[in-house]
């Protein structure tokens, strides 16, 4: 009964279009929670250790 | 007898109901004026302690209009700060460049086109943006943007305005986008509905509806964010490189306002003119931060009385 005119699909496209970059921008602003996580166990997880935390000595 | 033994009890109870109200009436009173009389108290203190230097040391254009801090010159000293100023807006600029748009754009997103757990998920990963320390950031401003800097654009030194502004950029976007969010959230859906009514897409609602609805939040979420920026102090500290020079390109090193105080408060002798100057750019810092909140909250009430009206 209904069809789609060429606006209606421009309509859609374009929406598609700024929801994929609003997606993308949500996704860059969240990435350096990932990359910060990972950052501080691969460089910060070795070093780890039961004696590391309740050590009081430092040094 | 048993009719007024009842009615005194009931007296009794009464009163003790009112004294209970009154008390906590009075600890929330105090709770709510404690932040008031703090910051009053800070302002005062900071005041107080720059005076001297003030009243009888302050050249207000050698101050705001000369490049040189060297407040350790033994002969000669000087106390100008145009070149800290000019770091601290150049960091805070580019920062504001980064995190507008994309915290806009996740408000956007997370406030229009998800829902349910999608929405919940995102929202939570962003705060948690939030949560993570100052001093972290500076961390990986200095571990992992400054060699990545330098590997990219070939410069000798990747602790500069292009570093600290990303690293602040992604630290102030979770607040933006929180506020950003909530003035979005705040637009009646009766006006989504009456567009969608006329055969809008979600993307127009959102741009020629919505969007121009939230006006006033977006703006006020953005101010918020300025402020955020400017008075930080950590990672502006660790990702800039702290040279004192008005820069003329993003991979200058520059020192920041918050970053001078710092670094440098703690080597100063007390009461001397370089610790009474560092208390001046606090009240300064404090004034600007004041004035940039002021606008912001200002803003966020002009759209609650609007949206009441509405």
């Amino acid at each position: 009964m209904f069809e789609a005119t060429p606006l209606n699909a421009r309509d859609k496209k374009v929406q598609g279009l700024f929801r994929a970059l609003f997606g993308l921008m949500t996704g860059l602003l969240i990435l350096p929670v990932l990359v910060i996580l990972i950052t501080l166990i691969v460089k910060g997880g070795p070093v780890l250790s039961i004696d590391f935390l309740f050590d009081g000595r430092f040094g | 007898m048993g009719g007024t033994a009842r009615a005194a009890d009931a007296f009794d109870r009464r009163n003790r109901d009112w004294y209970i109200d009154r008390a906590v009436q009075g600890l929330v009173f105090l709770g709510g004026i404690s932040a008031i009389v703090l910051i009053i108290g800070i302002f005062v203190f900071i005041t107080v302690e720059g005076m001297g230097f003030i009243l009888h040391r302050l050249d207000l254009t050698e101050f705001f209009t000369t490049p040189w801090w060297e407040p350790t010159d033994e002969e000669a000293p000087s106390y100008g700060i145009l070149a800290l100023i000019a770091g601290t807006a150049s960091v805070t600029g580019l920062a504001m460049a980064v995190a507008i748009p994309f915290s806009l754009g996740a408000a956007v997103f997370i406030g229009e086109f998800t829902s349910g757990k999608t929405r919940e998920l995102l929202k939570v990963l962003v705060e948690l943006l939030a949560a993570i320390p100052s001093v972290v950031w500076g961390f990986i401003g200095l571990s992992i943007m400054n060699p990545l800097i330098i590997r990219l654009f070939d410069v000798p030194v990747g602790l500069n305005i292009l570093n600290a502004g990303i690293i602040l950029g992604l630290m102030a976007a979770p607040i933006m986008t929180s506020i950003a969010e909530d003035a979005l959230k705040a637009v009646p859906d009766r006006y989504r509905e009456a567009a969608e009514a006329l055969g809008a897409t979600r993307w127009q609602v959102i741009y020629k509806v919505v969007l121009p609805a939230a006006k006033n939040g977006l703006l006020g979420a953005v101010l918020l964010g300025v402020g955020r920026g400017f008075g930080e102090t950590m990672a502006v500290l660790m990702a800039t490189g702290h040279a004192v020079k008005i820069p003329t390109s993003l991979f200058d090193s520059v020192r920041a306002l918050t970053a001078t105080i710092a670094a440098e408060l703690g080597e100063t002798a007390q009461g001397s003119d370089h610790f009474q100057a560092l208390f001046t750019i606090g009240i300064f810092l404090f004034l600007i931060t004041f004035l940039i909140n002021l606008a912001a909250d200002l803003i966020v009430r002009g759209i609650r009385r609007g949206s009441a009206h509405v």
